[in-house]
């Protein structure tokens, strides 16, 4: 297995609020797209973290209306007629606004696709094409389903490091937020078992950090810490050596941010980047593990030599200082791709490194996915680099010096570190949540420490499994409301495919409005009394919902003839509390 | 103009009250319309707002529940709106007349996602379904204004339980009955036809039937295939005018749907089909005809591929 160092697999509304959205704006305006580009991303971006556009479909219908209203755009599209697929065409003449989203997704896709194709070399200068491949990303639903867009770019037998991103206002408003965060990534650990390795983010502007990190370690399987300083914290301070102390006792690697690109919160806190900073921390903390993202930047490496007090020569200093303890990605290094002397002296410079004895197990690959899809496909990068990199130095920075700085286990499952155990002992404590077969790795790890543990695939994952009470008592249900012949066949997991127009008495559009609405009130508030008398002891609210909640989610998904039943297994454990969940 | 000071009205309710959980933002659809007469094109802003709140526990058998509904459509060319604007605010007590199913023990971590529990149907006898029984009161008009009324009275609805056993009890209808007090405030048909704003009854009658025939009738090849008869019955009594919400006026219609069910290769680009024979007129629409429609809900996201 190969692994990727440096990724995240964050959607927008997981991170973002308004108060640090300008973060992400002041990123994206320092690339060079049009204005209208710029514009409408800013836009939609504002409204998805204000709350305004709460449904993915309407950010989708408003970021393809905003570019399809931009005569910047009409005359870019107009001058690739004949490149552009008919279907996507005729879309655009149309009215998106009485699409439904998913057409809207796929025009959305289309257009960047379609823009990306009239440029031939993908990892050449970045295109408008690239920033909407990013956006789109970025506007998904869940972790998860940014995690499976990574995933199926990386090829099938790839693990991504996922760091999470702790942008946080400091105090502890946007608490709920970042718990939000570290739960939709534990649902990616669990849909993918194996392939997703999360560092938690800790940024000690938030109150609860502290709290915060060794929860997601203990018991949300995540296996590292993620810094970014430039978000306006030093990293030797008190607090912090609170932090490096945990993880040195717990086997926890660190990996920061560390490059003067990014996000930062103002330029002077760019500098708390600096290697420098961590000369003391290191030698304090010897059992340590700390891995520099960026290798300090790519404009270090594209020239004849490194500059020694560059930071990138600092992180070198470090590593021969410290071996075995310090580490680099080359997370996001694409100066290269402009080709030329750039390309030249950047892959000299790095085969140097890879061929010292010392630095040689020292360095890591890392795309820096979802940020660098602004610029380049993680397809693309991988096989950029790989072909340009020598086979076996390629394979040491991708899969050797990745296992030693993650604490992977050998092939026989023994010897995992201690970050490395607690994430098997997650997964082993959900068999039947997971979404696919766990990496071999798992599956050999988890019998080592654990004994034979049966891992049973469900294609939902997590979101509609038998083991979870609100899934069940939601699945009995429905059950009585199949076709004769549904109710005999079908087992849980099929039962979740079942979508509201295939129930028997679903009334469907030739049913008067007054009359539909009437019989979907009717299954609402049945589904409902259901669940709060009939289970025993019988589930109740959650403490921040209401009757009119309750009832506005769940009519909004019966009235929906394409909703499956599996779309109910989230919404009604986020709204009920049932007796396995009281602790 | 009037009806921009409705509808600016409305829009205090729903927009400027925004801590108010009742009242939501409206939702306003730009639209481009070719009418039969009149001008080639029509610009056209439809606008549609609704919300509901319980007004009682909702775990009870019976429920009362507060709504409103907004629809307006405002066109460049107010001869060409055949739209009424219509602010209706219901309150209505809905009554469970099943009891609520029996729950197995969850098993916990035994539950596997592969097992097949089947529902026990036998267990739940004849089932009797719910009602609705409320009151209403709307505010209608053209976008003109020139023909606005209040409207106000009540409605009893029937619904057939939604999971009854379709071989057993396929012929219960969905029922709705609607008397409604109607107060014209102004009315350029009457004032056409030399007659004062009047005040009358209007009675509306709807029913509809959702057959699926694979398990209405043991047809293992018709999965998928429903069959919806529906017909609705207007009266409006103490009038002399003979048009548009008028006197006698019914609507008829059959439908024959195919939800493609998962799995077929049809489903990969289509998700339903139908085909709908209607006849009649509902009210204000004045001229009764004869409509055949064919419709396909598409799956949009394969098509463009």
């Amino acid at each position: 297995m190969r692994f990727n160092c440096h990724a995240h697999i964050f959607n927008f509304r997981s991170v973002f609020t308004p108060e640090t959205i300008s973060i992400l704006v002041n990123r994206l305006s320092r690339e060079k797209w049009p204005d209208f580009a710029t514009k409408a991303a800013e836009k939609v971006l504002r409204k998805v973290v204000k709350g305004e556009m709460l449904e993915e479909d309407a950010i989708i219908r408003e970021l393809v209306s905003t570019l399809k209203a931009d005569k910047a755009i009409k005359r870019l599209l107009t001058s690739a007629t004949g490149k552009m697929p008919p279907g996507l065409t005729l879309a655009l003449e149309g009215n998106v606004a009485d699409l439904p989203a998913d057409a809207l997704r796929e025009i959305l896709g289309k257009i960047g696709t379609a823009l990306a194709a009239l440029d031939d070399k993908d990892s050449g200068r970045a295109d408008l094409g690239d920033l909407l491949a990013f956006l789109a990303i970025g506007v998904k639903p869940s972790i998860t389903a940014v995690a499976r867009e990574l995933l199926k770019q990386s090829g099938p037998d790839t693990a991504v490091v996922a760091l999470m991103m702790d942008i946080t206002a400091g105090g502890e408003d946007d608490d709920a937020l970042y718990l939000g965060q570290i739960e939709d990534t534990a649902r990616a650990v669990r849909a993918f078992p194996g392939r997703v390795l999360p560092f938690v983010a800790v940024n000690p502007r938030r109150k609860l950090h502290f709290e915060r990190m060794t929860f997601a370690l203990e018991e949300r399987g995540a296996v590292g810490v993620k810094l970014y300083p430039s978000l306006g914290f030093e990293v030797d301070t008190l607090e912090m050596r609170r932090v490096y102390a945990y993880c040195e006792t717990n086997e926890i690697p660190v990996l920061l941010h560390c490059n003067r690109g990014g996000f930062y919160r103002n330029t002077a806190s760019i500098e708390f980047c600096d290697p420098n900073a961590w000369k003391v921390v290191l030698g304090e903390h010897p059992g340590l593990k700390v891995c520099f993202g960026h290798f300090g930047g790519d404009e270090n490496l594209i020239t004849p030599d490194i500059a020694a007090d560059s930071w990138t020569g600092r992180i070198l200093a470090l590593m021969r200082r410290h071996p075995g303890q310090v580490f680099a990605d080359i997370s996001y290094h694409d100066d290269p791709m402009d080709g030329g002397d750039h390309e030249t002296n950047y892959f000299a410079n790095l085969e140097e490194i890879l061929d010292d004895p010392v630095t040689r197990s020292q360095v890591l690959f890392g795309s820096d996915f979802l940020m660098v899809r602004q610029r380049v496909s993680d397809a693309n990068l991988w096989r950029f680099f790989e072909s340009r990199i020598k086979a076996p130095a390629f394979k040491r920075i991708t899969e050797t010096n990745p296992r030693a700085f993650l604490g992977m286990p050998r092939a026989d499952g023994k010897g995992s570190g201690a970050n490395i155990r607690r994430h098997l002992a997650y997964l082993a404590k959900h068999p039947t949540g997971v979404q696919e077969m766990p990496a071999d790795w798992i599956l050999a790890g988890v019998e080592a420490e654990f004994g034979p543990v049966e891992f049973i695939p469900n294609e939902f994952g997590s979101d509609w499994t038998a083991n979870n009470e609100a899934h069940f008592y939601t699945e009995r249900f429905f059950r009585e409301r199949l076709s004769q012949s549904d109710n005999a066949t079908l087992n849980f997991t099929q039962v979740g495919h079942v979508r509201m127009r295939d129930l028997p008495n679903w009334p469907d559009a030739g049913v008067p409005a007054a009359l539909r609405k009437d019989a979907y009130e009717q299954t609402t508030l049945r589904l409902i009394r259901y669940l709060t008398q009939k289970p025993r002891p019988a589930a109740s609210y959650e403490k921040d919902i209401n009757d009119q909640a309750a009832r506005a989610a769940v009519l909004g998904l019966i009235s929906k003839p394409d909703t499956t039943i599996a779309a109910f297994g989230p919404v009604v454990d986020r709204l009920f509390r049932f007796k396995s969940e009281v602790s | 103009m009037k009806t921009f000071l409705l509808l600016a009205c409305s829009l205090i309710l729903t927009s400027v009250l925004p801590g108010a959980p009742f009242f939501q933002v409206p939702d306003f659809k730009p639209t481009v319309l070719r009418p039969e007469d009149g001008p080639d094109f029509v610009g056209a802003l439809k606008i549609e707002g609704k919300n509901d709140k319980p007004l009682t526990d909702l775990q009870k058998a019976w429920v009362v529940i507060g709504a409103y509904d907004l629809v307006s459509t405002l066109t460049t060319d107010p001869d060409s709106n055949t739209d009424p604007t219509k602010f209706d605010l219901q309150l209505h007590l809905r009554g469970d007349l099943d009891p609520v199913s029996a729950a197995p023990e969850f098993p916990g971590a035994a539950a596997r996602n592969t097992d097949v529990n089947p529902a026990n149907r036998d267990d739940k006898g004849w089932e009797r379904g719910s009602v609705v029984l409320g009151f209403a009161a709307a505010f209608e008009g053209d976008q003109r204004m020139d023909n606005r009324q209040f409207a106000y009275g009540f409605r009893v609805a029937y619904v057939p339980s939604d999971s009854r056993d379709q071989s057993k009890q396929w012929w219960t209808p969905m029922l709705a009955f609607e008397y409604r007090r109607v107060h014209q405030i102004g009315s350029k048909l009457a004032e056409q036809f030399g007659l004062p704003e009047q005040d009358y009854w209007r009675t509306s009658l709807m029913a509809a039937w959702q057959i699926d025939l694979a398990d209405a009738f043991g047809l293992a090849g018709a999965t998928g295939f429903s069959l919806i008869p529906a017909f609705q019955y207007h009266r409006s009594t103490d009038l002399t005018l003979p048009a548009g919400d008028y006197g006698d006026a019914y609507h008829a219609s059959l439908a024959l749907q195919w939800d493609v069910p998962k799995g077929r290769p049809a489903a990969r680009w289509l998700r339903a089909a139908s085909i709908q024979i209607s006849d009649g007129r509902l009210p204000p629409a004045i001229k009764s005809q004869t409509t055949v429609a064919v419709v396909l809900t598409v799956n949009w996201g394969s098509l463009l591929d």
